[in-house]
């Protein structure tokens, strides 16, 4: 029975596929199809590295942390069982690269055993940044990484081919009165900076095409930490029997296995501390449990289990605790440029600080410096943001290196809902606070300012007030001239015939409704980061009417009598706004 | 021809005469007393079938088996009370109508500045077309269901995207409510208009507001415009919120010109009352022909149901 043995032999791979797909495959509904469950933050809040380094800079026990503790935890009993079977990155990297062997020639050259230490190196450099509070950790972390590319890069692609499909089947389904199928409708979602995301995962796709798991043996900062975990691991590779083939270590997904000094060509590593005896020494710290090892070997003399005897292990790969505290050192030195990078936000508002006028951050965002040390960049506001306003900060918006994919609200794009609290909901470390919607509804994000120079009204005497039309809180007035040149000191320099709008600013959420529908090419209303209310404990409904905010939606203050038209400004015989003689 | 060949269609003619006469007549009485513009005062269902009865019927509009679209305000995520919308029930009535005179494809179709999905539920439109007929009532966002238009009769705005079910629609009825319009003078049928094309930014700010809104009409003036008057937003329109009147009338015209200009003519705008030349672009819609605003000469019923 040949054909039994043959697949009785990949059985742990075969499992290892089951479970890695299954898992992508679940990562992916709840990312794209489910973001109103609070389900897709629950895999980006298993990020090892995050949950580490996060509580490391905040300086305290975080409860959105939990499940990257919990992961960390894991290392110490099944090693880095979630490397080779979990994470959603490891498994993208593992489909990029058997694509990428198939159709390509894999470099085989020797690299230098000291690449595996690299990882460890980067992350002791994040640690080290974390010390001062500085979080760089958003550049390296696998699960905000992996969740980013297929929010902002992979989905929109996605919705494109639906919208694109849908305009071809359209006449089809008009013709056979489809009813509700007619008119269904899919959004092309759009993003800032996708091209530098392409660029960045096409670099770390082809690094496969070096070594397989490339990343994840050489880069991954959360690799390393679970590696320096499961060092001890429980649950390990055994070794029973060996006839020093080199198979084993010739196949290892990630090099973990060391031979007695046999040169094989794809796999070439000699640890230098460990005795170099056979395919019995496995390092732990690199081996993510993938099991292919046991599959491959002909005399089927390797197994993974709990209990055994003690096997030999690799020493060597972590780097000294010399070369740990000069990495260390350095990240923080790194991060501690972000002190004199001119666009950091060290303290909000304070004399001298230069915060981009494109930040209008997402309501209920924690104060600027505290949020962008705690926002993971993962992506997923940006995805359930139903409006697509909610965009990656990228050099455009004067972002700097460490506020990169940070969300800010581009509201020409697509305005703040009122009915919508979801950003703050599905947010996995809670920058953005997750708020119930009618406490949302107060969490100013900034305020419109009309630009009257740009205006059809005040300055084209064209009849437009669209965003009055649009404005859900009620907050652009629109005054006859006379009024407005009490009220403004535009008015001197320009005339119409027409109403003009006058935003409230303590009526004014910074939605961007009106930026979004602003007919002028240029938008004449836009929407400022200016006084937005953001706190980090307090309740938002509270602080907002103490501060004198009043921000009700338009229809439960249908009767609030100074919203209305001045109409005591009206001078005699002149018509109501809008008519014309 | 023989003579009996002679009589026989004598005989037939005869007979053809005596059986259309009647109708002849009864035609000619028809166009005597329909009222150029008929207001219904009553409950939101009542008067909007008594008003549309009053000017000859639904079926004067729609034909068996045609296609109609119908024209609603419904882009404010408002309940009925602010008037922002149109009453559901009005819309509801009008969609049941068009179904009791046999039309095939109707559509409840409009283009929402705010969230579509929640104007359809807070104004409580798709609810109440949901009762009639499921899954006909929409907000069409995407490009792809409007396509470039040309206006033969455009003084400014030569084309436009238009909605292809409009284009492709034997009958068009607006059904808009009243309410004043911080740009327009006050939003009625021929304003409402402009939830059936794609861009409306450039009517703002390329061309004339008033004259844009002609030329849209031009090519998608109202077969029948049913203005719902039940509530009035008579200050800080469009959107609101500002003072609502409860005149509690509808009014229904084949000209959608007229029916404009009598709801300008007959609630108060800011505390005022405004002829129907103030408003700029129905003056503009008399002039070019588009329809009447010389209200004072038409037929005018107006009842309480």
């Amino acid at each position: 029975m040949p054909d039994m043995r043959k697949s009785l032999r990949y059985r742990a791979t075969v499992v290892r596929y089951m479970i890695q797909g299954a898992v992508l495959s679940l990562f992916l509904i709840f990312l794209w199809f489910m973001p109103r469950l609070k389900a897709g933050d629950i895999f980006v809040q298993f990020d090892p590295l995050a949950s580490a380094v996060l509580t490391l800079a905040a300086r305290k026990f975080l409860p959105d942390m939990i499940p990257g503790l919990i992961v960390i935890t894991s290392a110490f009993f099944f090693g880095r069982f979630v490397c080779g079977h979990i994470c959603p990155m490891g498994t993208t990297v593992d489909i990029m690269g058997t694509v990428l062997r198939k159709n390509f020639k894999p470099w085989t050259k020797k690299i230098p055993d000291g690449l595996y230490r690299l990882k460890y190196i980067l992350l002791a450099f994040v640690a080290g940044a974390a010390l001062i509070k500085i979080n760089l950790f958003f550049w390296l972390s696998p699960l905000p990484l992996v969740s980013r590319f297929y929010t902002i890069l992979i989905q929109p692609f996605t919705t494109l081919l639906g919208n694109k499909s849908l305009f071809w089947a359209q006449p089809a389904l008009s013709m056979i009165n489809a009813g509700q199928l007619e008119y269904l409708q899919i959004t092309v979602r759009r993003f800032d900076g996708i091209y530098f995301i392409l660029f960045f995962f096409a670099l770390i796709f082809s690094l496969e095409l070096i070594r397989p798991r490339f990343w994840c043996r050489y880069i991954c900062p959360a690799g390393a930490l679970l590696g320096i975990c499961s060092k001890m691991t429980f649950w390990r590779r055994r070794v029973h029997k060996c006839n020093k083939c080199g198979v084993c270590a010739k196949k290892c997904s990630t090099g973990a296995i060391v031979t007695d000094g046999k040169d094989i060509a794809n796999n070439e590593v000699n640890f230098s501390a460990p005795p170099q005896k056979s395919g019995e020494h496995t390092a732990y710290s690199e081996c993510i449990t993938c099991r292919k090892c046991v599959d491959i070997c002909n005399i089927n003399g390797v197994t993974f289990a709990f209990l055994g005897k003690k096997q030999p292990s690799v020493q060597g790969i972590l780097p000294a605790r010399r070369t740990f505290m000069i990495a260390a050192g350095g990240g923080a030195g790194f991060a501690a440029l972000e002190f004199l990078d001119l666009r950091t936000i060290t303290s909000d508002g304070k004399e001298g600080t230069v915060y981009p006028e494109t930040f209008v951050r997402p309501p209920g965002a924690l104060p600027e410096k505290e949020f962008l040390s705690r926002c993971l960049r993962c992506g997923l506001c940006m995805r359930v943001c139903p409006t697509n306003g909610l965009q990656p900060a990228t050099i455009m918006n004067g972002s700097n290196f460490g506020s990169m994919f940070s969300p800010v609200l581009v509201s020409r794009r697509g305005p703040c809902e009122p009915d919508c609290n979801l950003c703050g909901v599905v947010c996995p470390s809670q920058a953005i606070r997750g708020l119930p919607l009618k406490e949302k509804r107060w969490a100013k994000i900034g305020t419109s300012v009309v630009i009257p120079g740009r205006c059809l009204a005040w300055n084209n005497s064209k009849s437009c007030v669209v965003c009055q039309e649009v404005c859900p809180y009620g907050a652009v007035k629109i005054v006859p001239m006379e009024t407005a040149s009490a009220m403004s000191a535009a008015a001197y320099f320009l005339d119409s015939k027409y109403p003009v709008p006058v935003v409230t600013a303590e009526k004014c959420f910074g939605c961007g409704y009106c930026e979004k529908h602003c007919p002028a090419s240029a938008p004449a209303i836009i929407t400022v980061p200016l006084n937005p209310l953001r706190i980090s404990e307090k309740d938002y409904e509270v602080t907002g009417k103490e501060q004198g905010l009043m921000l009700e939606l338009v229809n439960k203050s249908a009767e609030s009598p100074e919203n209305l038209f001045p109409m005591e400004k009206l001078s005699e015989g002149s018509l109501p706004p809008g008519f014309t003689d | 021809m023989d003579r009996r060949t002679y009589l026989k269609w004598q005989g037939a003619m005869l007979l053809t005469v005596a059986a259309g006469g009647p109708g002849v007549v009864f035609a000619q009485n028809e166009s005597i007393k329909t009222p150029d513009i008929a207001v219904a005062k009553g409950s939101p269902a009542a008067a909007t079938r008594a008003a549309i009865n009053a000017i000859g019927g639904i079926k004067r509009f729609v034909k068996p088996g045609q296609k109609v679209v119908i024209k609603p305000n419904m882009s404010f995520a408002q309940s009925p009370e602010t008037a922002a919308n149109t009453h559901p029930l009005v819309v509801r009535e009008v969609l049941a109508l068009c179904k009791e005179a046999g039309a095939g494809r109707v559509r409840v179709l409009d283009h929402s500045l705010q969230n579509p999905e929640q104007a359809l539920i807070k104004s409580g439109i798709r609810d109440a077309c949901d009762g009639i007929e499921k899954g006909i009532c929409h907000h069409l966002m995407e490009e792809s269901f409007y396509t470039q238009a040309s206006i033969p009769k455009a003084a400014e705005m030569k084309s436009n995207m238009f909605m292809k079910d409009v284009l492709s629609a034997d009958v068009i009825i607006a059904i808009p409510v009243a309410k004043s319009h911080g740009s327009a003078g006050c939003s009625l049928s021929l304003k409402g208009q402009m939830g059936l094309i794609y861009d409306r930014r450039i009517m703002h700010s390329r061309y004339n507001l008033a004259t844009a809104i002609v030329d849209m009409n031009m090519l998608i003036k109202p077969h029948l415009a049913v203005i719902d008057a039940t509530r009035v937003l008579t200050t800080n329109g469009p959107g609101g919120p500002g003072k609502v009147i409860t005149p509690g009338e509808v009014i229904a015209s084949a000209d959608a010109v007229a029916a404009d200009a009598f709801a300008v003519s007959a609630y108060e705008w800011y505390g005022q009352k405004v002829t129907p030349e103030k408003t700029e672009y129905l003056r503009i819609a008399h002039e070019r022909g588009l329809g009447r605003i010389d209200i004072n000469n038409l037929q005018i019923s107006r009842f309480v149901v």
